[in-house]
């Protein structure tokens, strides 16, 4: 966008001494630049000063010319990124000042200055006047005020390729021997440049001459500066439209969201890409709430969890759901501690060790694991063996855990032979055999030095209980046939 | 082509005693529909208050409104400051008059009035009058 004046005032008095000057410039917009000159015909190195009533002080001159030759002072100031709205632009004179004079101007689509320079000339009849050079590193929109201080009325023209403030076709400040004249121009290219302006009067004059150049707003980024509290966006919603990535670059520590919580609303999904190490979540533990669940995927590598050990918390019982064959801990084993005991349930058929034989080393108690043997590995050394079945075992406390079992298993054993007896005497119906149910035969290694007598002792009690209390209820079921025959032989007599 | 604007007088205010204190506002008529400013003619006289140089201090304060709905309602423009040192002409020569000249925009307006208030600071005698051109 390139830059234009939005307004333009000017204000002049001649004998009586003023100490400062105002003009009004109304309804400025937020954002746009102000530029003012001020002019004391009492002299050399002047202290004038600039100021409006929104934006305060303009600060420090951006050139102070001297006109030796006929005692006069020109200043200039430049205010960027005004806030908007009617102000009142004052130039303060240091004394009571003669010949004394001011211009302001509203200056739109611009930003910053970038480049401003001051000269005083005698020119002569026809002669280019100079503001002198200065350099704009960017596109810039020019500004320039040369007055006409010798003693002869007379006013410059505008340089060519500049354009006259349309405010003053015939220039300002016409007070008998004082003539100025405004001009500007438009996307001047970056490079060394100074205003020219025409000194068309007929004889060699004396001008005063300032300059300044303000970066175009197309040619960096725009600055809005608004004062503490006073940026509100109200009423309908504003539509950002950009045609590229845009950034925010705030400086540290300076970007704070305060007051109502934003809403942030994102269509799609939306990619974070922070450089390394520059993402830092400090102060106060920011809570993240899902409310389904979500996905971290890190692609292959690229998850690291490094420094301070985080720690995770569970409230409930948490599932690892691993699709088939994706998970996978390599590296350095690493260390599972429990602190009680701790029970894995498999559901049918479902737990599969495969590949290389893993090794099972148990401190406490090592698991028994049945099932066919690797071809090649070595018998194990000792035995325990029951009716003739041999179970290798690696040491006495395993050989316990199968005399235990056996234990068990011996009343279910007994139930079953009794049963087999019972149904082979059936068909005998005169008398009952004395019944005696055999129990297993136990030996072990007798480097194990394990208590088979009490084994046998055990497991020989059940066997006898066993046999008892089936040879008693055989006896009785004999009874019973022999009831039901005499009363069938009581029906066939009748 | 620019335009020629005859310097018109709108109103006066002879030169007169002021004591401390806000005078006016003295006002004008409906200005031409084009003007490119006004012009404040000041005159004052050897009573003219005149203090130290190196510490001026104000006299009187004149502020010019402009009104664009003839007098309803009325917005800053412009104002200047005397101070207690003698008037002079650009050649150093004591002077008793002074000419005050401030643009305004040249929009062809109709309705276009102004008016002019005197703060006084030190008593003075001064008379004003207001032309536009």
């Amino acid at each position: 966008m390139a830059g234009s004046t939005v307004q333009s005032k000017q204000s002049f008095v001649t004998s009586s001494g003023a100490s400062s000057q105002s003009v009004t410039l109304t309804s400025t917009t937020a954002g746009n630049g102000i530029w003012s000159v001020g002019h004391d015909g009492t002299g050399i190195n002047k202290a004038m000063t600039s100021a409006d009533t929104v934006n305060g002080s303009h600060g420090t001159q951006l050139d102070n010319v001297n006109d030796s030759g006929n005692g006069n002072t020109v200043r200039h100031w430049a205010k960027a990124s005004i806030a908007g709205g009617t102000t009142t632009v004052t130039v303060s004179f240091p004394g009571a000042d003669t010949f004394s004079g001011m211009y302001a101007s509203e200056e739109a689509g611009i930003t910053v200055v970038d480049g401003h320079s001051g000269n005083t000339q005698n020119v002569v009849n026809g002669g280019a006047i100079s503001s002198g050079a200065a350099t704009n590193a960017n596109t810039a929109y020019m500004r320039a005020l040369s007055v006409q201080d010798s003693s002869t009325a007379g006013t410059p023209t505008a340089g060519a390729g500049f354009t006259n403030d349309a405010n003053f076709a015939s220039g300002f400040w016409n007070n008998g021997a004082n003539s100025a004249r405004a001009e500007s121009k438009a996307s001047v290219a970056a490079g060394s440049n100074s205003a020219a302006f025409t000194n068309g009067l007929g004889s060699t004059q004396t001008f005063n001459t300032v300059m300044v150049m303000w970066d175009e707003a197309s040619a960096g980024g725009v600055t809005v500066l608004p004062p503490a509290g006073a940026l509100t966006l109200s009423g309908q919603v504003p539509t950002v439209t950009t045609t590229a990535n845009q950034f925010v670059l705030p400086p540290a520590g300076s970007l704070s969201l305060t007051g109502l919580v934003p809403t942030v609303s994102v269509s799609g999904n939306q990619t974070v890409q922070v450089p390394a190490g520059s993402l830092t979540l400090a102060a106060q533990i920011p809570t993240v709430i899902a409310s389904a669940n979500q996905v971290i995927a890190p692609p292959a590598g690229s998850l690291t969890l490094t420094g301070l050990v985080p720690s995770v918390a569970l409230s409930n019982n948490q599932l690892v759901a691993t699709p088939a064959g994706s998970l996978s801990l390599t590296g350095l084993v690493p260390t599972v501690v429990t602190t009680q005991n701790q029970f894995i349930s498999l559901p049918a058929g479902s737990l599969s060790l495969a590949g290389l034989s893993p090794a099972i080393i148990g401190a406490v108690v090592p698991p028994v694991i049945t099932g066919p043997t690797a071809a090649g590995r070595p018998r194990r050394r000792y035995y325990v063996e029951v009716d003739g079945v041999r179970f290798d075992v690696r040491d006495a406390e395993q050989a316990r855990q199968i005399l235990e079992r056996a234990k068990t298993l011996a009343r279910e054993a007994a139930e079953q032979s009794a049963a087999i007896i019972q149904r082979t005497h059936r068909i005998t119906t005169e008398t009952i055999e004395p019944v005696k149910l055999e129990a297993p035969r136990i030996t072990a290694s007798p480097e194990l030095k394990l208590p088979l007598k009490s084994v046998r002792r055990s497991i020989n009690k059940i066997y006898r209980e066993k046999s008892v209390i089936v040879e008693l209820r055989m006896w009785l079921e004999l009874e019973q046939r022999l009831m039901e025959d005499e009363d069938e032989a009581m029906l066939l007599l009748n | 082509m620019p335009k020629s604007f005859a310097k018109t007088q709108q109103f006066s205010v002879p030169i007169t005693s002021l004591s401390v204190g806000v005078h006016g506002p003295f006002s004008s008529g409906n200005l031409p529909t084009q003007l490119q400013g006004y012009i404040v003619d000041l005159q004052n006289d050897a009573t003219w208050p005149v203090g130290d140089p190196a510490n001026p201090q104000p006299v009187v304060r004149l502020d010019v409104e402009v009104s664009t709905d003839a007098g309803q309602t009325w917005v800053s423009d412009a104002s200047i400051t005397l101070a207690d040192q003698p008037w002079q002409n650009r050649d150093k020569t004591p002077t008793n008059i002074s000419e005050w000249n401030v643009s305004l925009p040249t929009d062809d307006l109709t309705g276009r009035r102004a008016r002019l208030t005197v703060t006084v600071s030190i008593a003075c005698r001064l008379g004003a009058t207001f032309s536009s051109y």
